[in-house]
């Protein structure tokens, strides 16, 4: 049982369980940062608590929950962007707040140092492992053009990663 | 050799913790209650000013004769069930509890609850949705990503709103008899979808037409529809059977549901 306005549905809190990692580790690589995937993965399951009960309806829930969070992201993108400048233009502090305490720190920084539509592209593609066709609608752009973002990022992934050998999957 | 979905999982091989499922849920509950607020302040503004205008919907493109339907034998209702509901039995069922003026009846035990809100219900039977809803407002036909601010008054010619929608396809348009009144039944598809859908037609094309509360009527760029507009009422209660693009028509089911329709004066 459970109080409508002070408690979430079952169902929606076990959705919600099993999205947030999923989330957080895409976020992380979109966005470069675990603690901000963190806080996006939380602002991407309130939307999803607001509207549960299409979400609950919908053939592929995670379509939709991935479109929000990578929804999120951009517009997390561009504040920082435009932080970014302010803070260059004032002179602030300009040091990485991100830890530096993982392997994966060097993947993340350079994932999400693609440009945003080839980052989108890479990571649905190559760590959601969706096909190109869903990778398209997701991202309402056409399946030709999804070849071609992800040819670039990976291409640009094997110089920041210096891998030249970077092996990539279907290809 | 590396593999890129190797390197990607390494880089996401981060500590994920767990969602604050009570935060989640206490801002969830905080913005419905902030955006039904803004609904009904919106909807009272509307029905204002559709009490204020005098005149009638205009009566685009030649009419055709009003076609008789049949009136169901009158049965007891039985109240709606709660949602999400199974499937509903084959009975008569009263919409009077969410403050529209209609029972109808099942009679093929495939059709289910999808949605009950204040002015809005909404049934579904496999592909095809039947959707009776009370619009408060309308998606600005102009806004490339309709939000919250792009919400506009029912304009009072609705059928000719629907009618010159830029991103709506019209193919053809009727007067039936539903209920004992006449509507103006538009067929529609969409012809120019969002460029980015928003969430409500989840990763859909689709197109944003009207609005009850926060719940808003959309069109995917999959479906066809069937748009009822009624030609003397002022509510703005529109009718809509939305079903596959590449299906003839709604289905005998959905026609016999429009059928059943019957309009019993609110308690």
């Amino acid at each position: 049982m459970f109080t409508r306005d002070t408690q979430p549905p079952l169902d929606l809190e076990s959705f919600c369980h099993a999205e947030h990692p999923r989330l957080v580790r895409l976020l992380s690589l979109h966005t470069g940062d675990v603690e901000t995937a963190r806080d996006l993965s939380q602002e991407t399951l309130v939307k999803v608590c607001v509207h549960w009960r299409k979400v609950r309806s919908l053939e592929v829930p995670q379509a939709w929950v991935t479109r929000v969070a990578l929804n999120l992201a951009t517009s997390h993108h561009r504040r920082s962007a435009v932080r970014r400048r302010h803070t260059a233009d004032t002179g602030g502090d300009t040091s990485p707040t991100s830890v530096r305490d993982d392997e994966g720190w060097m993947v993340r920084a350079a994932v999400a140092s693609l440009p945003e539509r080839q980052r989108t592209a890479v990571i649905l593609r190559y760590f959601e492992d969706l096909p190109v066709d869903e990778v398209a609608d997701l991202m309402g752009v056409s399946p030709s053009a999804v070849k071609k973002l992800t040819a670039r990022g990976v291409d640009r992934l094997r110089v920041l990663l210096a891998i030249e050998d970077l092996e990539v999957p279907h290809a | 050799m590396p593999d890129l979905a190797d390197v990607l999982r390494q880089g996401a091989d981060v500590t994920t913790g767990l969602p604050d499922m009570q935060a989640a849920w206490s801002r969830a509950v905080r913005v419905r209650r902030r955006r039904r607020l803004a609904g009904s302040a919106a909807a009272a503004a509307v029905a204002a000013a559709v009490v204020a205008v005098v005149g009638a919907v205009a009566d685009l493109g030649p009419p055709t004769p009003p076609q008789p339907v049949m009136t169901p034998e009158l049965v007891p209702a039985e109240p709606l069930p709660p949602y999400p509901g199974p499937l509903l039995a084959d009975r008569t069922y009263d919409a009077a509890v969410l403050g529209l003026p209609y029972r109808f009846s099942t009679t093929d035990s495939r059709w289910t609850l999808a949605a009950r809100e204040p002015g809005w219900l909404s049934l579904h039977r496999g592909s095809t949705r039947l959707n009776i809803q009370r619009w408060d407002a309308v998606y600005d036909p102009a806004a490339a990503r309709p939000e919250e601010a792009d919400a506009l008054e029912v304009p009072t010619d609705l059928v000719g709103w629907l009618t010159s929608h830029p991103r709506l396809d019209v193919r053809s348009q009727r007067t039936v008899v539903v209920a004992g009144e006449q509507w103006r039944v538009l067929e529609v598809g969409v012809g120019t979808p969002l460029t980015t859908p928003p969430p409500e037609c989840g990763s859909s094309p689709c197109v944003l037409l009207g609005r009850t509360g926060i719940e808003p009527a959309e069109l995917l760029a999959s479906e066809r529809a069937l748009i009822h507009v009624p030609v003397d009422d002022t509510d703005r209660t529109v009718l809509v059977v939305a079903y596959p693009e590449r299906a003839s028509g709604p289905g005998g089911a959905a026609s016999a549901l429009i059928a059943s329709l019957d309009e019993r004066p609110l308690p």
